[in-house]
């Protein structure tokens, strides 16, 4: 039979086939070739060059300026953390100064708290009630009664009024909910912690391994810029996570780790690179302690007895050992950011940086380089206070976390229902955080926030915290003001500016004025000596050295490069008590603790049900954007990942609504089904910071669900206080 | 002198599909809520856990062969002679045969009335500026250029690199890079 | 091995999900198929046929054109996504882009009009028209066009043909021109169109009441049309079978996909089969249902456009993350 093929039949076709061969051979002469040139107008006629406030990691910025509108941002391209580029969420900067939803005026309750009914008020009746409330406090209980909740760069102006005001109670919720089993695994093994801009040598690696870390979703400028790079200098990548992320699909190797087994594979790869002698001995030999102990402590926890815990096959161990060992010491493990999961994570990131340390990659080309920062004193405050507060109280009563570097943020939160601790805790100043969306067991969050005589918040959204404050005061946003300068660890020692691009819109104020103002009304105006924002920190630049003008043109002052690597030369300091890396930690065994990290298996879901996850999505940073209606143009909602052969098995469609209800019965909100193979089928994924039941957050209101519901579980991290994130079992719900 | 023949080259292999040109397009072209230039796609294939993930910034394809030039019957979809393919909003009539003939499906219908499209930001170009997208891609994946140009950048990364482009069964010649 | 998970985080209304275009150009093309089906099978009849012919059908036929031609127009105008009163739409008379078949369209239309209108007049005796304009002085001027209409009659309907049939194929290349939707780009659309359009325009006249051998000419046409149509419509899916992977997929979408029902039901059984059965039926004298019969034609013509302009742009999102290397 003659096989008939598609060109016989527009032959067949004839006349109408001929009719379109026809008009496509007359294309060529036939286009037009004129026309009007678009042009969107938005040709910037000031750019003023500031630091992001879209996350922490307060990468430089110009914002365009037209007409006294910010019309865009891109990256500064003097500033060495963004290169001249900017992620989505720096780049969508406008969706927050303009979203319609902003706080416009300060606000006073009018009625109980949990109901929204305020009245808008001057600036004068706002911060003449919140002193007045909160020297009340004072005089009842004490200054120490108050807390300061922050996070962001603004919270450094109220961090100097409520400490001057009496209290040691200020707590940044990251420690305690993100990375305060980083800063302090890594602490207890090198005497030093990664930076807020971690240290990782990434763009000169050639191999990486992250544990969960989710580049690419997880989106730090810079810190993405050396990933790429590195991925285009054919890096080799491993990459551990339940979750095919997107870092995941650009890797070698993908090992789908079963959740809450990472210790067990962080040894095993040091028993395979200890048996077979693939560490950098030299290293070791110079700068470590407790090898001998290390070696004889991972003898038995080869890769067999790891495949029985983390399900991943022993000879993948054994080769991804090899390779991370074969690029030594330009190979190194990603200390990760949020690694509080299980609650041993300290212990976890211990073992991370030990698995460093045979590497030989701490302090090298390729590894984690020594950062520089540049030398900036800090505004020469002349009056201290003589009071001396008692001691914080963000650890309950008969407990201690001997390991804790900083302020609990969830003990401040603990301390406030009566009872809890040594103190409590009758108000709260919250700032640039949401305790209702960031903090785990949201069960002890409204208790707190029923027992606490006042809370003010100082926020440009009206998030749900304010909607339970008694005053609102709406700071402008970050490119509406002056902030403190920046000048983080570095690869390069910096020093950036933020400054205003435009005057802040509608009653908003910016967070030192707001300081300044209440320092006066709480009679503290003798710790605010500075006229304003703009003559402190001329004075600081003054100090330093640098050039006022200059950094107000460019936006940041670079300093000197400096050598960052042993290699160039820097003999490597390590601030532990035997001034050594300690593989073996004595100070942890004095403590009563595992002097090296033991693994320890974490309770398992219970039948039909499935650990939660949470991380994030690149255009987010948490709650704080998913108001931002030119992000949520990207990302509007999560959804909730479940493998795709459990979805078959309980007959749940791709997009289907269900609810997730963990094992203490809270309910999300209805959230669609992510139905997928890119996740393993015991766990299920959520990006954080959505399922907003803020009404006045008219965008984020009630899209897609919060991780943080379902978080009841109070698993604690024995050494440093901090909350285990990844301890709540979920079932699915098909009934919305 | 041969003229100008613009085009894009996109590296899957370092995009993380992060959205920041998506974002920064909307901004530099006031590209209206909901609407979208250019997007990104994700596509997975394979099966648990041997899985293989495609990451791709797309937008039009500036087609040498433009596809939506030729259908438009009022002469308001016009290529320059550098090769950008751009739409005159005054002669639109929103009849949408080109969003019909485009095989990307990279025009969309602004509301206010007329058929709109990534420019290759050529409000940019004289100013010797690269598209908004390039400029702001934090991980380096978009070069834009001159491919007549053998000097260009993107020239040398398409000498360079193995790459694809999509949907060349319509003949439209696309000018759209994919590094693979 | 599984297929392929795609994500895309474009929203673009009309575009995700596909809705380019709504009910209004199904309608415009099915409208513009009958007005060319009337024109081809009337004049034709017309001219071939004369000693069986009514005249009358001459002033109703080129009447009920361009008033279906109108509505047709006022449909593509409604579907025009521009604001206000869509004066724009005068730019598609501003130019004439040779590569744009809704360029070729608007000007096929453009001309359609005086074609339609010269028939009517040739429609109207001479004598009529003069009793006519010396009732209605204003109508004075048709007078010597009614004159030559009448002269050159036999050109008109040869005109009127030939118009028809370009009409009839445009409404097929509209779509068939975009190789961007699979289900489309077949050279088979235009004549597929064509002879459905044929069948609308027979179907619809064998409603008028005619003589008995004119009434049976135009159920012989529908007979035909009919089942040309069927084999066009098989010839469209093996167009497609034969083709490369994404063209077998666009001819599933039909055999076995979303538009398996409405095609076979409504488009094949109902629009083409139960006609046929019950033209068959009235022309061997064993039954008539000249309103049945027409009304299925015409539903199933209808539903036929609206069921290909419907899958290929469906067609064309199954296949937004296929990928072809170069």
């Amino acid at each position: 039979m003659a096989k008939f093929t598609r060109r016989d039949f527009i032959k067949i076709s004839g006349g109408a086939a001929l009719g379109v061969a026809g008009a496509g051979m007359l294309s060529h002469w036939a286009w037009p070739q004129s026309g009007v040139i678009p042009d969107p107008g938005t040709t910037p006629d000031r750019i003023v060059p500031s630091y992001c406030g879209l996350c922490f990691w307060n990468c430089g910025i110009l914002v365009h300026v037209k007409d006294d509108r910010i019309i865009k941002l891109t990256g500064n391209p003097h500033h060495p953390l963004s290169n001249g580029k900017l992620c989505p969420r720096g780049t969508g900067g406008t969706g927050l100064v303009y979203d319609p939803d902003r706080l416009k005026k300060p606000m006073i309750r009018k009625e109980e708290r949990s109901r929204q009914v305020f009245r808008e008020v001057e600036w004068d009746e706002a911060l003449d009630y919140t002193a007045e409330k909160m020297l009340a406090i004072k005089k009842k209980y004490g200054p120490e009664a108050f807390a300061l909740l922050t996070h962001g760069s603004g919270g450094a102006w109220l961090r100097q009024l409520i400490t001057s005001y009496g209290t040691a109670n200020i707590g940044v919720p990251s420690y305690a909910l993100c990375k305060g089993p980083v800063e302090t695994g890594f602490f207890l093994t090198y005497g030093a912690n990664p930076p807020e801009v971690e240290n990782t040598d990434m763009r000169n690696a050639r191999c990486i391994t992250l544990i969960g870390t989710h580049l690419g979703e997880n989106m730090h400028n810079t810190q993405v810029q050396d990933f790429s790079q590195a991925i285009g200098n054919g890096a080799a990548l491993i990459v551990v996570d339940p979750r095919y992320s997107v870092a995941a699909s650009k890797a070698r190797y993908w090992l789908p780790i079963k959740p809450g087994t990472d210790t067990a594979l962080l040894l095993a790869w040091m028993n395979v690179i200890i048996e077979e002698q693939l560490y950098d001995a030299d290293y070791v030999g110079k700068y470590t302690t407790g090898f001998d102990e290390l070696k004889k402590h991972v003898a038995d926890k080869n890769p067999e007895w790891a495949y029985t815990r983390t399900s991943i096959k022993p000879e993948l161990i054994r080769e991804t050992a090899r390779l991370m060992a074969a690029f030594e010491p330009s190979s190194f493990i990603h200390c990760g950011r949020r690694t509080t999961w299980y609650g041993d994570d300290t212990q976890r990131l211990r073992a991370i940086a030990m698995l460093n340390a045979l590497l030989g990659a701490w302090g090298r080309k390729g590894g984690y380089y020594l950062p520089a920062q540049m030398d900036l004193p800090g505004y020469p405050y002349l009056k201290k206070s003589d009071y001396k507060p008692k001691p914080p109280v963000d650890q309950p009563k008969n407990t201690a976390y001997p390991f804790a570097e900083a302020i609990l943020a969830t003990g401040l939160r603990d301390a406030s229902i009566p009872g809890s601790a040594a103190y409590d805790i009758h108000g709260w100043m919250v700032y640039g955080t949401n305790p209702l969306s960031s903090f785990t067991q949201p069960q002890k969050t409204y208790a707190a926030l029923q027992h606490l005589d006042f809370i003010v918040s100082v926020a440009n959204l009206p998030i749900e915290i304010a909607g339970w404050s008694d005053v609102v005061l709406p700071e402008c946003t970050y490119l509406e003001r002056y902030d403190d300068l920046n000048s983080p660890p570095f690869r390069v020692p910096f020093a950036a500016l933020r400054q205003p691009a435009i005057a802040p819109m509608y009653d908003s104020k910016p967070a030192w004025w707001i300081a300044k103002q209440l320092s006066t009304r709480l009679g503290l105006e003798e710790y605010f000596p500075w006229q304003d924002a703009e003559d402190y920190l001329r004075v600081r630049v003054k100090n330093a050295a640098l050039d006022w003008d200059s950094l107000k043109k460019n936006g940041v002052i670079v300093g000197e490069t400096q050598p960052i690597y042993i290699e160039d030369g820097i003999v490597p300091t390590f601030d532990t008590p035997s001034k050594k890396i300690e593989l073996y930690s004595a100070q942890l065994k004095a403590a009563g603790f595992d002097p090296m990290p033991e693994f320890k298996p974490v309770e398992e879901p219970p039948e039909g049900m499935f650990r939660l996850l949470s991380g994030r999505a690149p255009v987010h940073s948490f709650g704080m954007t998913t108001n931002n209606r030119l992000l949520g143009d990207c990302y509007a909602e999560n959804e909730v990942w479940l493998n795709d052969k459990v979805c078959e098995e309980l007959g749940i469609k791709d997009k289907q609504q269900v609810v997730l209800v963990n094992t203490e019965g809270a309910r999300s909100h209805p959230v669609k089904v992510k139905k997928t193979r890119r996740i393993r089928p015991d766990c299920v994924f959520l990006v954080h910071g959505f399922g907003s039941r803020q009404r006045k957050m008219e965008f984020a209101f009630n899209k897609g669900a919060s991780d943080t519901v379902q978080m009841n579980k109070d698993t604690t991290d024995p050494l440093i206080g901090s909350k285990a994130l990844n301890v709540n079992f979920v079932k699915i719900e098909q009934e919305v | 002198m041969r003229p100008k023949r613009y085009a894009m080259t996109m590296d899957t292999k370092k995009c993380v599909g992060c959205s920041a040109c998506v974002i920064a397009c909307k901004n530099e072209n006031q590209v209206p809520l909901n609407h979208y230039r250019d997007w990104i796609e994700q596509e997975l294939s394979g099966d648990y856990p041997h899985l293989f993930m495609e990451i791709r910034s797309q937008r039009c394809n500036h087609c040498s062969d433009p596809p939506c030039v030729g259908i438009c019957p009022t002469g308001a979809s016009w290529k320059t002679k550098d090769g950008i393919v751009l739409v005159d909003k005054k002669k639109c009539i929103g009849c949408k045969a080109c969003i019909a003939a485009c095989p990307y499906d990279a025009r969309y219908v602004h509301p206010q009335g007329y058929v709109d499209k990534c420019t290759f930001c050529i409000h940019r170009l004289k100013s010797g500026l690269t598209p908004a997208c390039v400029e702001i891609c934090p991980t380096a994946s978009l070069v834009f250029g001159d491919i007549n140009d053998p000097n260009s950048e993107i020239s040398k990364v398409l000498n360079a690199r193995e790459y694809f482009v999509n949907h060349v069964e319509t003949g439209c010649k696309p000018n759209l890079y994919f590094l693979k | 091995m599984n297929g392929i998970e795609f994500m895309s985080n474009r929203a673009n209304p009309g575009i995700d999900p596909f809705s380019i275009w709504g009910w209004q150009i199904p309608v415009y093309l099915f409208l513009g198929g009958l007005v060319a089906g009337l024109m081809i099978v009337a004049s034709v009849q017309e001219y071939k046929f004369s000693e069986k012919w009514e005249p009358r059908l001459s002033r109703i036929v080129p009447l009920l054109a361009m008033v279906l031609l109108s509505l047709g127009m006022f449909s593509l105008y409604l579907d025009l996504d521009i604001k206000g009163l869509k004066l724009n739409v005068i730019r598609l008379y501003m130019t004439f882009q040779p590569t744009s078949p809704i360029s070729w369209g608007a000007w096929i239309l453009v001309i359609t009009y005086p074609a339609l209108a010269l028939w009517f007049l040739a429609g109207i005796s001479p004598a009529g028209m003069n009793g006519l304009a010396a009732k209605f002085r204003f109508l004075r001027f048709l007078v010597p066009l009614c004159d030559w209409a009448n002269g050159i009659k036999g050109k008109i309907l040869v005109a009127n043909t030939a118009i028809g049939i370009a009409l009839g194929i445009y409404t097929g290349v509209f779509l068939s021109s975009m190789a961007s939707r699979p289900v489309w780009h077949s050279g088979i659309l235009g004549p597929l169109f064509l002879i459905s359009g044929i069948s609308t325009g027979a179907a619809s006249l064998a409603l008028f009441k005619v003589n008995h051998d004119l009434a049976k000419s135009f159920i012989k046409w529908d007979i035909f049309a009919l089942v040309t149509e069927l084999v066009f419509l098989g010839l469209f899916l093996l167009d497609n079978l034969s083709g490369e992977a994404f063209h077998k997929a666009a001819a599933m979408l039909f055999l076995a996909g979303p538009y398996t029902g409405a095609f076979f039901g409504i488009v094949v059984l109902l629009g083409i089969l139960a006609p046929l059965s019950l033209e068959w039926a009235d022309l061997t004298e064993k039954g008539k249902a000249p309103v049945m019969a027409a009304v299925l034609v015409l539903i199933g013509s209808l539903a036929l456009r609206c069921v290909i302009v419907c899958a290929g742009q469906a067609c064309h999102c199954l296949f937004s993350g296929q990928m072809f290397i170069n």
